[in-house]
């Protein structure tokens, strides 16, 4: 029974990450794009850490943590250039 | 079921659908105008590639690549962009 539960969740997310995908296409400001990407983000490093379960790795597991760190960086960068016209590094 | 090598349901197929996205992605990058909104196609672009990546077993490629594509590059280019103007002028 358990054995088909990982790759139907993984398709179920898949799906998730494409009606994610369409709002970043159709949103209508630029902030609904940003938001959607992040949750574009959140969505692959789920589905990684699905992935790794799958194949019973733990050194899949590690690379997942970082993508949601650094999505989280790049919604930064971009808040900041909205808010203040300049990312000031 | 294995865990070294690349086995079982719909992995492959997850990872060329993946690669069919970052296609489609590539395109949006190119033909954007709005350049803040194209970054943001670089990052899910860079999202993707560390999906492939995943499939096809290769943790350390993620390590490396997830910092310089989602975060390195994108910020870099959202600076140049606060540098220059947001739409592109041909």
């Amino acid at each position: 029974m358990f054995e088909h539960t990982i790759p139907v969740l993984i398709a179920l997310y898949g799906i998730a990450g494409v009606v994610y995908f369409i709002r970043v296409l159709l949103g209508p400001t630029v902030l609904d794009s940003i938001l959607a990407g992040d949750c574009v983000s959140l969505d692959v490093a789920l589905i990684a850490l699905l992935v790794a379960v799958y194949y019973e790795n733990n050194l899949l597991a590690g690379g997942a943590f970082f993508l949601v760190l650094w999505a989280f960086v790049l919604d930064v960068f971009a808040s900041k250039y909205l808010v203040k016209g300049e990312v000031g590094v | 079921m294995s865990t070294t090598s690349l086995e079982g349901i719909g992995m492959i197929e997850l990872a060329a659908l993946a690669l069919l996205g970052c296609l489609g992605l590539a395109y949006l990058v190119v033909t954007e105008r709005d350049l803040l909104r194209a970054v943001i196609y670089t990052g899910i672009f860079g999202g993707l590639v560390i999906l492939v990546a995943y499939t096809l077993m290769a943790p350390d490629i993620v390590l490396a690549y997830v910092a310089i594509s989602v975060a390195l590059s994108t910020g870099l280019m959202v600076f140049l962009v606060s540098k220059t103007t947001r739409e592109e002028v041909v």
